[in-house]
This record gives C-alpha cells, structure tokens and sequence, in this order.
C-alpha cells in the first residue's frame, strides 16, 4: 500500500464526496498537511491522500467498506492531540477526521452514564453536562479542551477521576465500532440491551479495541462512565524527592479516605505550569539548590462539611507523619497574582485552560516516555530520566497518578523541544529513546501511546503465546491491514 | 487538626521562601508566556515568528470556558470543519511562509 494518484485518486475522492458531501472531503495539500504529523512530538510526519469528515456511523461505514474494497488504509483521527504519534499516517489512506460527530446522545442519571459519539471532545462533553447535568461529572485527562474523549479512554489515558475509577478503558461500558471489513458491531451491554450500564456478564468485546490504538476499527459511539458530582477539596503536597512522594501518597492509598485523585509532578513541570520560559535557570537537581522535587495534587470529595472535615484531618495527619508538607490548594493559590490563580485552579478542574501544561512555550514541542508502573519502580524510573535528560542538556518533567485505589502507578516523562530547530528535535528524539531503554528494564515499565519504535521494545519480552493471539485477532478483524497501519501492536 | 494547621503553615512558608529564590534573579529571572508577549502590530515577519512557534495545535483556541460553561467558538473553523480552518491549522500555513 501506498499514496494513490491520477484517475484512481480522482474516482475515490468523487466516491467519498458522494457519501460525504464534498464539501467534507478533500485531498488538497493545504487540507491534507495538517494531518500528517501531530504537531507536538519528535515523531518523524507522515502522508495521507484524503481527509474526510462523516457526520453518521453509517457514512464512517460507508467509507471503510470503499476502504476495505480499495485496501486503502483508514486513519480514525479525532484531534491529532497525543504523545505519541499514533494518528500520524504512516502509509497513506483515508484521514478519518470524526469532529462532526461530536454529540452526547443519551444521559442516563440513574444509572450514570452517557452514550457520546466517537469525535467529541472534552469542551463538548463537559460543557454539556454542566448544561444539562450539573450534578453529575465525566472523568477528564489532564489535557485542553479539544482533546478527544473517546481516543483518550481507548488508549487508557490517565483521568482526574483516576484513583477511585481507574484509567479511561475502566470507564467504557461499551462500544459502537464500525470493523476494518465494514460491520457495524456493539459491545458491551449495548449488544443485546438499549441500556449502555457495563460490560458484564458476557464475553468482554470492548478488549477488541481498547489498548489496539486505533488498528483494530473505527469506534462511532461510546457508553463511558459518569460519577456524582459532589463537593470537593484539593490539597497540595510537597516532598523534598520522589522518593519521599511515593511513600507518602502509598499510605494515603491504603487509608480509604474517600480520594477520587492523586497525582504529582516534579520541579520542573511545576516550573512548566507556571509558564517559565528561562529553562537554564531551573535547577537540573532542585533538593541540592534547597528545594522540593515533589509536588503531589489529592482531591477528596465528601456529603456533608463534617466528613470532609474528618478527611482532611486525616490527610494532613498522615503527610506530616511520612515527613511531608500538606496545605489546602484554596490557601496556597492565594500566593499568586489574580490571573494565575485562574490558571492554576484549573488544574483542579479539567480540562485544562492553558498550554504550560506542555510548556509549548518554549519551541512547542514535547513526547514523553509514559508507562505504567509498579510504584516500588517510581523513583527509579524518575532517577534514571533525570540524569539521562541532563546528559542531553534536557530537563525531564515528571508527571503521574496513581490509579485505580493504588492498584497501578502511571509515571511520565516529557522532554521538551523547539520545533523549530532540528538539532533540539534530534536531541530530543535520542534522549527519549535512551530514557525509554533504560527505565524498561526495572521490570514493571509497560509504554502506553506509545510511538512505533517503542511499541516493539514493549512486546520483545511478551510472552509469544499472547503475541501470536494479538496477531491471529488482528487478521480476523483486519484482513486486508487497512486499519491504522503502521501502528500495530 | 492542630498538626495538620502546623504542617499547612510549613507548606505555605515552604512555597513562599522558593518563589522568593527564584523569582527576583537568583533561578528563574523571568517569566515570558505567550499571553504576556506584546504583539505589536504592522512588524516585520520575524516579529511574529516566536508567537507561531508557541502553538502546538493543542485546540484551546477552539473552545472558551465563559460563565462556566465550554463552548465552542472559532467562527472559521466551525464554519469550515476542517483543521486547516482553525487557528492551530492557520499557524502551520504562516510558518510555510518563514521557509520560503
């Protein structure tokens, strides 16, 4: 497979068009470019021949089938937003850009959850609960608000309802998906009932395309989990290391304390956030400058003033007791200037309303190396990053959460580069990749959204069994390998 | 909640000392972020080259959070769709324009 020119390209664009409307579609250069890369990472660009844009799971069929019958490649595509490259086209195709289907299509309160359709994203879902349903709230990454929903929960992203949900695969219930051969599937309780409420009791079909990044179908609609929204509190921790950080937020972990979120950054994103550009001068190592290289971010929520109360005593007793500092985020944010203070509490409140997060300040670019991990290997890992990143003239900003009641760990390093100078992106691209091959070898590190290149050190060790199981499933679904290719597992 | 009080003011001294040490020359000397740039108007291309830089295609340029609510509100992009119609996509185009 490849790009597609002359009267080949023109009958399939007329073909698309027709099941569009062609004001949908195109293969113009100054229309198609902007899908080729993602505008964020180190991640070398890629081609695609035509982006188009369904409004319907049965137009999103109708071009798979064209696809399918054509073997041309599908790219699902729904911001462009990741870290990892995985929407960048990597062998030419069909862009399938889902924006217009953007849609919250059901809420149900009782059972709390809502049927959304494949492009919406964080702004369109958030604003819409707090429209309609102020007293309930979706899980949200720690991303802008254009950032896709559904991409985010199929690629386990890492949500600020984390600690009591997990990550957001946990908070599917099911799936529409359109297949590679052009069926439209259900999974999940959806597939033999109009109420989207789980994944039990039958076989577990959602597996088929979470954690797949898109090679595996197109998905149309989900059901995704929603959770009360109660009144909450935030508290900021500080920790002279990592070390110190990860001891404190165990134990926080396993005193049930009502936590629906527990995450931490280090220094320098800390520096990040508050949108220093002069990176030279942030220490390289700030405990031997007298600083803290800890910053921990807890949320608790509570019914009545007195249980929140009670948590936060709790709280405060236990940080002081592992040797750290606590204070209520309403009392820290006081410190900063007025228009900071807007900035900072959306921290608290995702999505996010400000860039620093990826500090794109300075040059625009940033790819992590982000895994799953056991927390015995967090500071580690954090150690390790620290001091290949220095040796690259690089400073690594660490951010991660612990989910699922502690059950997991997710660490993240991001590295940060000037688009436009080619030696930074370079520098860079070598860093990452000695960051990545050196944590993997603590054992726990699993890489999620990850780039091709580290996709396959992911798997070296898999047990082959598994990865023959991974292949035969991806055949039967994908026969012709028109799904995402490229960025198979 | 006594210890819990006397950890909450470590915390507050802790924070205000580091921003004390950085900020007023001895770390960090200055804070630049795009929306504190002056974007002065009819300069020289090169002017603006830095401010396009900044951007990375992140999407907050799509939407607003006004009087609590999300919304969406890039006219052109709305009315158009496509990325290429949405300052992210814009950006790109004017950077083509530095390597020419």
């Amino acid at each position: 497979m490849g790009t597609i020119e002359g009267e080949g390209k023109e009958r399939i664009l007329k073909e698309l068009e027709s099941i569009v409307g062609s004001e949908y579609v195109s293969s113009s250069r100054e229309i198609t470019f902007l899908y080729h890369w993602d505008f964020v990472t180190a991640e070398e660009p890629g081609r695609c021949d035509f982006v188009v844009m369904p409004s319907s799971t049965e137009e999103v069929q109708e071009i798979v089938r064209l696809a399918n019958r054509e073997k041309i490649p599908v790219i699902p595509w729904v911001s462009g937003m990741n870290f990892g490259g995985i929407c960048i086209p990597r062998k030419g195709g069909i862009v399938v850009d889902l924006r217009r289907m953007n849609k919250v299509l059901e809420v149900n309160e009782d059972d709390m959850y809502a049927v959304v359709e494949g492009g919406i994203t964080w702004g369109d879902l958030k604003g819409y609960l707090e429209k309609h349903h102020p007293n309930l709230r979706a899980g949200i990454t720690w991303s802008p608000a254009g950032t896709g929903v559904i991409p985010s929960y199929i690629c386990y992203g890492m949500l600020d309802l984390g600690f009591i949900g997990g990550t957001g695969a946990e908070f599917i219930n099911g799936l529409e998906v359109v297949l590679p051969t052009g069926e439209i599937v259900r999974v999940g309780s959806c597939m033999c009932t109009n109420y989207w409420l789980g994944r039990a009791p039958l076989p577990d079909l959602v597996g088929l395309f979470i954690g797949w990044d898109g090679t595996t179908g197109v998905v149309t609609k989900a059901g995704i989990k929603l959770w009360p929204n109660l009144p909450r509190k935030d508290f900021i921790i500080i920790a002279d290391t990592v070390d110190t950080g990860v001891k404190i937020f165990r134990k926080l972990a396993k005193a049930g304390l009502g936590i629906v979120d527990m995450c931490f950054l280090n220094y320098v994103w800390l520096c990040s956030l508050q949108g220093y550009q002069e990176d030279e001068n942030i220490p390289f190592e700030p405990e031997k400058t007298g600083g803290n290289d800890f910053y921990g971010l807890i949320t608790i929520t509570a019914y009545t003033e007195k249980e929140m109360e009670a948590k936060s005593e709790a709280i405060m007793k236990i940080v002081e007791e592992e040797g750290g500092l606590v204070a209520d985020i309403e009392t820290v944010i006081n410190m900063f200037s007025e228009n900071e203070r807007e900035n900072l509490l959306t921290l608290t409140n995702p999505p996010i309303h400000f860039y620093g997060v990826w500090n794109f300040s300075r040059g625009g670019g940033g790819e992590w190396v982000g895994s799953y991990i056991s927390s015995r290997h967090v500071a580690q890992y954090y150690e390790i990053a620290i001091s290949i990143a220095k040796k690259y003239g690089k400073h690594a900003c660490m951010y991660g959460r612990v989910m699922f009641g502690g059950h997991h760990w997710i660490a993240r390093v991001n590295i940060n580069f000037n688009k436009n100078d080619l030696e930074d992106v370079e520098r860079a691209r070598k860093c990452l990749m000695e960051i990545d091959e050196n944590v993997r070898k603590l054992g726990s590190v699993i890489r999620y959204k990850a780039p091709p290149w580290a996709k396959k050190r992911n798997l070296e060790k898999a047990n082959p069994t598994a990865l023959e199981l991974i292949r035969k499933i991806k055949r039967l679904l994908d026969p012709n390998g028109i799904m995402n290719p490229g960025h198979e597992i | 909640m006594r210890e819990g009080f006397t950890c909450q003011v470590k915390c507050m001294n802790f924070l205000k000392k580091s921003l004390e040490k950085y900020l007023p020359g001895k770390g960090i000397t200055k804070r630049i972020t795009p929306d504190q740039l002056e974007l002065k108007k009819f300069e020289d291309l090169e002017h603006y080259k830095d401010v396009l830089y900044f951007c990375g295609k992140c999407g907050q340029c799509r939407y607003v959070f006004q009087e609590a609510y999300w919304s969406r509100v890039c006219p052109s992009g709305e009315l158009k769709k496509f990325e290429a119609y949405y300052l992210g996509g814009k950006k790109p185009s004017a950077m083509g324009s530095f390597k020419r």
